[in-house]
């Protein structure tokens, strides 16, 4: 129905349909989103029991409930470590990749099938059977417990090789050949031709690091041993480890602080983050 | 001439590469094949390991818990992959009709999830599944259903839920994927069937599902791939109860470790990376294939 | 070209500065080079750290002028520590779940403390050793060492709300229940839990009796049936015993016959047991004494009180324990035996009860003193006259934290206490599997029979030690005819 109707518009019933279908689905992505900013104005007690209509929005907003999701987990300085790790991640983590990537694309070097196989093989490895070794390592090199732990090893990976490498391909040859005939370097082309055309490509790589990066859980919950290096998914696990002190609404409003600027940074940059994905899929 | 410029080529290829390659084969592989190599090794993180041979496969293969975490990681992949990518599909040719009102905003919507933290959608999801003040068993018990289902505890249902997290989680990325992929069809082939006189749904199944199979590829493979390492999710919705309807290998791994079997937990890990090796050799092969024609 | 130039530069300056293995953005300074540094790690809740780090990391440091207390607080000790121990560290005072403890030492991951309580300097006194619950001690001895000391015993008991057996009496002159006291039996339990449970149609008014599907309180009444958990070499289990089926028919009684106990499955409720016993819901609701502080500040109009659990044939009262151990790889293990003497104390244990309120301190001298009675609780810093957890009057000790006496008194001919610590090399294994158990038969009355549902719960525990003996190089235990 959809892609004909590009051209044929269907009857009327069923443009209907799809539409109340999709919009259907909209409210679905929206709702546990809004349920969750609610919950977090909400007081124990309206929380607390089945909800009726009459307790779908809250009384009086509890304001409160933020100021004790930041006196209970100490939110600020993870907002800090989150956003250094992933900021850090982000910008170097592009540019090696990108620089690999330009490498493997375009310039010919001894190894280069077996180098770029190999890169890819690592994006099979599950976590769960390198992290062992990931964390003795890094205990060896004095970084467990600090920042630099949730940004060196994912400073470059198979999938942004392989991701840049694949945008690079499109970079015309003869644009390259003419520069080297100019007297530029490997690193000057790079820079002043290759990155201008694939630059849609590192800004999407970028938005997925960030997003992996800010979101990760499972290796920093081995690796991160205190506050100095604690991230805020760590911070939100915290508010439920035990039956103790339960507050729904509490642990609504640190999801909430924790998700609210992704969801700004998206819906500000969503035509990048959108571009950037439809990227991924397209050099088959 | 060409020669010679290609040997100058060399040298920053190298220099582009070496620090990237060092860090993934530091980080990765060398762990990696370490990790491999522990599972021939009885060690609890004291001492020295001891070479055990196989035995820790053999100890899997009569493990009573790890059969059902087998069995639960293949049925969250078979249960969660294809309806995100097809759901993906059929909201991408809805949304890029030109008759469709609001295509940014639906795209922006759906996309959304895909950017949170799993930890948070996991707190969001248990309290919105939540037996009694959760929202969807009022809605439920709205439309009359009397007895709504204890969604995270309940026989089958917790594994129901998180498939159904992974499913709300992931289809806008199918979607925006798909999106683009539509946009790179050729009008031609559209015009084609027209005049062939194909109704709407033969043009899709024919022309349109044909045309996006690369992405489909894709995106088969990489949700193969994720859902059999899956981990978060299911951390963070069943937390610490260990239940035979919702243990998936991952979450295994990472109990093994906690009890100090290292050993143990890296055989685990082997039977993931060896699962995830065929499946995706399999289906690289089945769209090699189909690629050719078949 | 400058520009490009710059950016190379850049990325190869920005990717030195991470990588270098000097941690450039972490030192807090902090600490004079004399101070000798000790890592000391719990696990909690966030608001926990105005007792563990303001109370005891910082009241240690002012005690030992020489010290820096480095405090760290995880959601997950276990798989923590094990990391650890694989890169050769550890902290100079760990907490550490009785749990875990067993499995801890035999992968010698604990120092042991002997020499240090022994030693005529800086040793234990008589009267401190003789504060600590012998009971406790016991279940801390291996091979006749003790590689922690303990810093509570928690407990179950039997929570109830006043204002429903109140309400019974009031409309049921000539068949009134009474409350929930000690010397109460099973029978007692069931038939007042069958009373107060109140249905209107499908809908649960009142659950009589309820409580989380967890294994404490499969081993409470296991216990009171008269079993035993394990052997004596602690190698095979005996659950699977008369007592394990008296202990499912009591549950299976209360679920099927009675009616007065619908079973909530699964700890990830929002609205769980608990939650329904603060809105006033439960009659009564067995749990751990943890609960009253959180039930006041959810509900502080909730009329309730706390029992000691019913007896059985023996009495019993299943508990747990929070200990302070010392890391084989500590660096000042002479100062961490300082801090862990130092918070057993009777001060510091007194502190702990008076802040947190969780559990009753291991210290016989605290529970028994006039201390004990009433608590400060926690203040919140931010919004006063708001508690985080409240405190607790000299009034409201006999509804509240009284029951807990029972539990750590020494009773009848025996002279031993109620209280039971349910350990073991293995005790993980068996208590998730009695959790499982659990799940299993409270669903249908009679299917899987008891006999059969420990019989496979037995076997699945024997499995994980089978198999963690044969890694480990060691002989197989032979079970006899009951092994499988």
């Amino acid at each position: 129905m959809g892609a004909i109707g590009r051209h044929r518009r269907p009857p009327l019933a069923i443009v209907l349909l799809v539409h109340a279908l999709v919009y259907a689905g909209v409210a679905m992505m929206a709702l546990p989103l809004l349920w969750m900013v609610l919950t977090s104005l909400k007081t124990e007690a309206e929380a607390g029991t089945s909800p009726t209509f009459a307790t779908l929005l809250p009384d009086a907003p509890q304001w409160a409930n933020y100021a004790r999701a930041f006196e209970s987990a100490r939110l600020e300085r993870y907002y800090l470590n989150s956003t250094l790790a992933a900021v850090l991640t982000t910008v170097l983590a592009v540019a090696h990749n990108a620089l690999a990537g330009y490498a493997f694309a375009k310039l010919r070097f001894r190894g280069r099938r077996v180098l770029l196989g190999l890169a890819l093989a690592t994006m099979m490895a599950p976590v769960q059977v390198y992290f062992i070794f990931m964390y003795l390592l890094c205990t060896w090199l004095g970084y467990v417990d600090s920042v630099q732990a949730l940004v060196v090893p994912f400073l470059a990976s198979g999938f942004g090789i392989f991701y840049m490498r694949q945008a690079t391909l499109a970079v015309p040859d003869s644009l390259l050949e003419a520069g080297r005939l100019d007297g530029m370097s490997e690193f000057d082309l790079f820079w002043h031709v290759v990155r201008p055309t694939v630059w849609p490509a590192m800004s999407a790589l970028g938005i997925f690091t960030f997003v992996f990066s800010w979101n990760n859980f499972f290796w920093p919950l081995i690796v991160v041993d205190s506050e100095r290096a604690k991230t805020l998914p760590l911070a939100l696990a915290d508010l439920s480890a035990g039956l103790y002190v339960d507050s729904w609404p509490v642990q609504m409003a640190a999801a909430t602080i924790m998700v609210v600027p992704m969801v700004v940074v998206y819906l500000v940059l969503q035509r990048a983050f959108v571009r950037g994905v439809a990227l991924t899929g397209m050099k088959e | 001439m060409l020669c010679a410029m290609h040997r100058g080529q060399t040298l920053p290829a190298y220099g582009f590469i070496a620090f990237p390659l060092a860090a993934l084969f530091l980080f990765t592989l060398a762990p990696t094949i370490a990790g491999l190599g522990l599972s021939l090794f009885a060690w609890d993180g004291g001492g020295v390991p001891r070479f055990v041979g196989l035995s820790n496969f053999a100890d899997l293969w009569a493990d009573a818990k790890f059969r059902p975490a087998i069995r639960n990681t293949l049925l969250f992949v078979a249960l969660s992959v294809p309806p995100t990518v097809v759901i993906g599909f059929l909201l991408a040719i809805a949304v890029h009709a030109r008759w469709f009102v609001g295509r940014t905003a639906a795209r922006t919507a759906f996309f959304l999830p895909t950017i949170l933290s799993i930890v948070a959608i996991g707190f969001v999801w248990r309290w919105l599944l939540d037996s009694e003040a959760g929202l969807v068993n009022w809605a439920l018990r709205g439309f009359g259903v009397e007895r709504p289902p204890d969604w995270l505890n309940d026989g089958w249902w917790p594994m129901a839920s998180i498939v159904l997290v992974s499913v709300w989680r992931g289809v806008g990325f199918c979607m925006v994927l798909y999106l683009a992929s539509l946009g790179s069809i050729s009008r031609s082939l559209y015009e084609a069937a027209e005049v062939d006189g194909a109704s709407g749904w033969a043009v899709v199944r024919h022309v349109t599902w044909p045309q996006v199979a690369p992405t489909t590829a894709f995106l088969l493979i990489t949700g193969v791939i994720g859902a059999l390492q899956v981990f978060d999710i299911v951390f963070v919705m069943t937390g610490q109860v260990e239940s035979d309807r919702t243990n998936v290998l991952n979450l295994y791994v990472y109990r093994q470790f906690s009890y100090g079997q290292l050993g143990y937990a890296s055989a685990i890990g082997v039977v993931i990376f060896t699962i995830t090796l065929l499946a995706t050799l399999a289906q690289l092969a089945w769209y090699g294939v189909r690629k050719r024609g078949v | 070209m400058r520009s490009s130039a710059v950016v190379l530069f850049g990325i190869a300056a920005g990717t030195a500065a991470v990588v270098a293995p000097v941690a450039l953005l972490t030192h807090d300074g902090g600490g004079t080079a004399r101070s000798r540094e000790i890592l000391f790690t719990v696990w909690g809740m966030p608001f926990e750290d105005r007792l563990f780090e303001d109370g005891y990391a910082r009241g240690f440091e002012a005690e030992e002028p020489g010290v820096r207390v480095e405090y760290r607080r995880f959601p997950d000790v276990t798989a923590k520590y094990t990391a650890w121990h694989a890169r050769g560290i550890g902290a100079e005072v760990m907490r550490v779940q009785v749990t875990d403890y067993h499995q801890m030492v035999e992968r010698g991951m604990l120092e042991p403390l002997d020499a240090y309580i022994d030693d005529p300097a800086d040793g234990m006194s008589e009267a401190a050793i003789a504060a600590i619950p012998p009971e406790m001690l016991d279940a801390l001895r291996v091979g006749g060492s003790l590689y922690a000391l303990p810093q509570d015993m928690a407990q179950i008991g039997l929570y109830y709300n006043r204002a429903i057996f109140d309400a019974w009496n009031a409309a049921n002159p000539g068949d009134p229940v009474e409350y929930p006291r000690e010397g109460w039996t099973w029978d007692d339990l069931r038939d007042t839990a069958r009373k107060l449970a109140r249905r209107d149609g499908g809908r649960v008014e009142v659950y009589g009796f309820d409580m989380f599907i967890w294994q404490w309180p499969f081993m409470n009444f296991f216990a009171q049936a008269g079993g035993t958990l394990w052997s004596d070499d602690g190698l095979t289990t005996l659950i699977d015993s008369p007592a394990g089926v008296e202990a499912i028919a009591l549950f299976r009684g209360m679920v099927f016959e009675d009616g007065s106990f619908m079973p909530a499955f699964g700890e990830q409720q929002a609205t769980g047991p608990h939650s329904r016993f603060a809105e006033g819901r439960t009659a009564m609701f067995l749990d751990g004494s943890w609960m009253a502080p959180s039930f006041q500040l959810r509900n502080p109009s909730l009329d309730f009180a706390v029992a000691p659990v019913p007896r059985g044939r023996v009495e019993a009262v299943c508990a747990g324990a929070c200990l302070w151990g010392i890391s084989v790889h500590a660096k000042h293990k002479r100062d961490a035996w300082r801090m862990i003497r130092w918070l057993v104390d009777e001060p510091q244990a007194l502190r702990y009860w008076d802040t947190l309120r969780v559990a009753p301190p291991a210290n016989l001298a605290v529970v028994n003193s006039d201390a004990f009675r009433r608590t400060s609780g926690i203040a919140s810093d931010r919004e006063p006259g708001r508690y985080l957890v409240p405190p607790m009057r000299e009034d409201e000790f006999a509804r509240y934290a009284e029951w807990l006496r029972y539990g750590m008194t020494p009773r009848g001919e025996s002279g031993d206490a109620p209280a039971f610590i349910p350990v073991s090399l293995y005790q993980r294994a068996l208590e998730n599997e009695i959790t499982a158990l659990l799940h299993d038969i409270l669903r249908h009355p009679t299917q899987p029979s008891a006999e059969d549902a420990l019989a496979r719960a037995a076997k699945s525990v024997h499995d994980v030690i089978d198999r963690d003996r044969a890694a480990k190089g060691l002989p197989r235990v032979d079970r006899g005819s009951k092994a499988d």
